[in-house]
């Protein structure tokens, strides 16, 4: 997912690590692209909290009369391959494609914050299973690991969550590691020791807070990469199961009538798109900071 | 260096130990017997216990462990369950296409970058590289699957000139068919690539020995790709090796879009059938990709790079 973002450990005999690389492509984006992507979440967001109400018809009820009918003012993006309302689908669409975007990332995030932030505080032997682990997780091809999960685990929507949070808290651990690992041996963390704080204390008070700023941007980052894996796995069959109304799922049903009824698969492609890279622009602004 | 390199040889080879090691966990983990999946549901009790002590899976796991082992080792990695043919054979038949596209995709994806990051540097701060980096940007939000079924739509369905999918048989049908599928990778790998080349170029064309060619009467047109190109190009493959678990995802996904019969179309066809043998074999080939994926980009990066060998 954001195997590109994150910044590794550098390795010694390599002038270049990925991070550096990475790093220097970086670039600010204006306050104009900010906003712009500010605003097309905050949208978005909106969208998956008020979608299935202002949806104008049900988005699972087929009419099987009017198949991939075209666009009128009845069914505004016309019907899908059974009948069903595409624009209703489409903005039911954005609470199941958007909430399980969003836990997908938030879970890895959480579990891969506490156990980066512990393993480096601690150090020793848990740090080294951890960095193995971490190390095994990173040379496996991500998505292809998720697929071979989904496939042990079965589908639906627990699995999702499930998987993506075994496959994703990686690279928060590796983030959160290096900083944690950084800070640790600075004075002030030492002045607490001696003056009697609690190691939870200062993993909570003192050393989460600074690993805090980078793991927020790579999150909001992999949110888009976790929502463009989400969808792609919904267009290859394994991720949200029908009949749920899902941006992936609807471009795979739409595909064999593409010639004609074009705006089936652009409409729900283009939501994504859209999405994505608001995010990515939000994204972009928090790391230049 | 030497040591270096062996130290690296090393650390791959315990990942692809470590692999087989999860591909194992996860054949394990796989709900139901193997025997009754290929005995079918209607097998008597008996059979499908024999069928577990022939195929030794009664034994201790670390024994089946060194066995699994033993026989990837020996490019032995099971049976299908869905066709009952070796899994290896299966891989083997199907490696070609997705290496194809691999290939493919990987090379159109440098050309397209290195000309749309040279141009963007080059004319840097004009429309042409605001126009190069708003298409750049806007690109990575595109899911991969969208982009190539617009590049159907907009390419192969109006002109008729290209396969909307599939491999076809001759070679020339092969090539032809393979036209859209590696321009779609490529345009999925493209957009970072470009970005790290943009920023290394620009980079380089503000350093001094740039400067001192330029005095010396170099023309611009050469000071950016004789001059500046190849002391940016490095990063580029790091990128690229970094990009490895990404491409393979590109890959699964392009060819499923374009009905390819690759590696990628048949993990999620096994998925389906839930053909845990098939499963497992994939995942641990695309593993073994990454990490020579890696292996191949340390040794590019030494050949172009003196620096690197000398640290």
């Amino acid at each position: 997912m954001t195997d590109l973002i994150v910044d590794p450990p550098a390795k010694a005999g390599r002038s270049y690590t990925s991070g550096e690389v990475v790093a220097s492509a970086r670039k600010p984006v204006g306050r104009f692209g900010f906003r712009f992507g500010l605003t097309i979440v905050i949208l978005a967001a909106l969208l998956a909290i008020v979608g299935p109400y202002i949806a104008p018809y049900n988005p699972n009820a087929q009419d099987l009369l009017v198949r991939l009918a075209s666009p009128s003012s009845a069914h505004w993006l016309g019907t899908d391959e059974l009948g069903r309302d595409e624009f209703s689908r489409l903005i039911v669409a954005a609470r199941v494609d958007l909430g399980v975007a969003v836990l997908a990332a938030l879970f890895p995030f959480i579990l891969g914050t506490v156990v980066g932030a512990v393993s480096a505080y601690f150090g020793s032997i848990w740090d080294l299973a951890v960095t193995r682990l971490v190390d095994l997780v990173l040379s496996f091809p991500v998505y292809v690991l998720i697929i071979s999960l989904i496939a042990i685990a079965g589908g639906g929507i627990r699995t999702l969550l499930i998987v993506f949070t075994v496959v994703d808290w990686v690279q928060y651990a590796r983030l959160v590691r290096s900083v944690v690992l950084r800070l640790k041996n600075e004075d002030y963390i030492s002045a607490a020791r001696l003056g009697g704080v609690s190691h939870l204390r200062i993993l909570v008070r003192h050393l989460w807070p600074n690993a805090m700023r980078s793991s927020l941007t790579l999150l909001v980052t992999d949110m888009m990469y976790v929502l463009l894996g989400l969808v792609s796995l919904s267009y290859l069959g394994l991720g949200i199961p029908p009949p749920t109304a899902d941006w992936g799922g609807m471009i795979a049903g739409a595909q064999p009538y593409m010639q004609q009824q074009w705006w089936l698969i652009a409409a729900p492609g283009f939501m994504i798109a859209l999405i994505g890279s608001g995010l990515m622009l939000i994204g972009e602004r928090l790391d230049a900071r | 260096m030497v040591a270096g390199s062996l130290k690296r040889l090393a650390s791959a080879l315990a990942l692809l130990v470590g692999a087989t090691a999860v591909s194992f966990t996860l054949g394990h983990l796989a709900p139901g017997s193997p025997a009754r999946l290929l005995l079918g549901i209607n097998a008597p009790q008996k059979a499908v216990n024999a069928l577990t002590a022939q195929l030794g899976l009664d034994r201790p796991l670390w024994v089946q462990y060194g066995d699994y082992l033993w026989n990837v080792l020996h490019g032995d990695l099971g049976r299908s369950y869905s066709s009952g043919m070796s899994v290896g054979g299966l891989i083997a038949d199907r490696f070609e296409v997705t290496a194809w596209l691999l290939v493919a995709g990987l090379t159109l994806s440098i050309l397209l970058s290195v000309t749309l990051a040279t141009l963007a540097a080059g004319y840097r701060g004009t429309w042409v590289d605001t126009c190069i980096r708003a298409f750049t940007a806007a690109s990575i939000a595109v899911p991969v699957f969208w982009s190539g079924l617009l590049l159907v739509r907009l390419i192969a369905l109006p002109t008729g000139w290209l396969p909307v999918g599939g491999f076809g048989d001759t070679p020339l049908q092969h090539v032809r068919s393979m036209v859209l599928p590696a321009l779609c990778l490529a345009i999925f790998l493209a957009p970072i690539q470009v970005r790290v080349l943009r920023t290394n170029l620009v980079e380089s064309l503000g350093s001094g020995y740039v400067e001192a060619a330029a005095s010396r009467g170099v023309p611009r047109r050469r000071l950016l790709t004789r001059h500046a190109l190849p002391n940016a190009a490095a990063p580029v493959i790091a990128i690229v090796s970094v990009q490895a678990g990404y491409l393979l995802f590109g890959a699964v996904m392009v060819e499923n879009t374009f009905q390819l019969p690759g590696l990628g179309s048949s993990l999620v066809l096994a998925v389906t059938q839930r053909d845990y043998p098939m499963i497992n074999g994939i995942t641990l080939v695309f593993a073994a990709l990454v990490i020579s994926f890696s292996l191949i980009a340390d040794a590019l990066t030494a050949l172009i790079d003196p620096r690197v060998r000398v640290s």
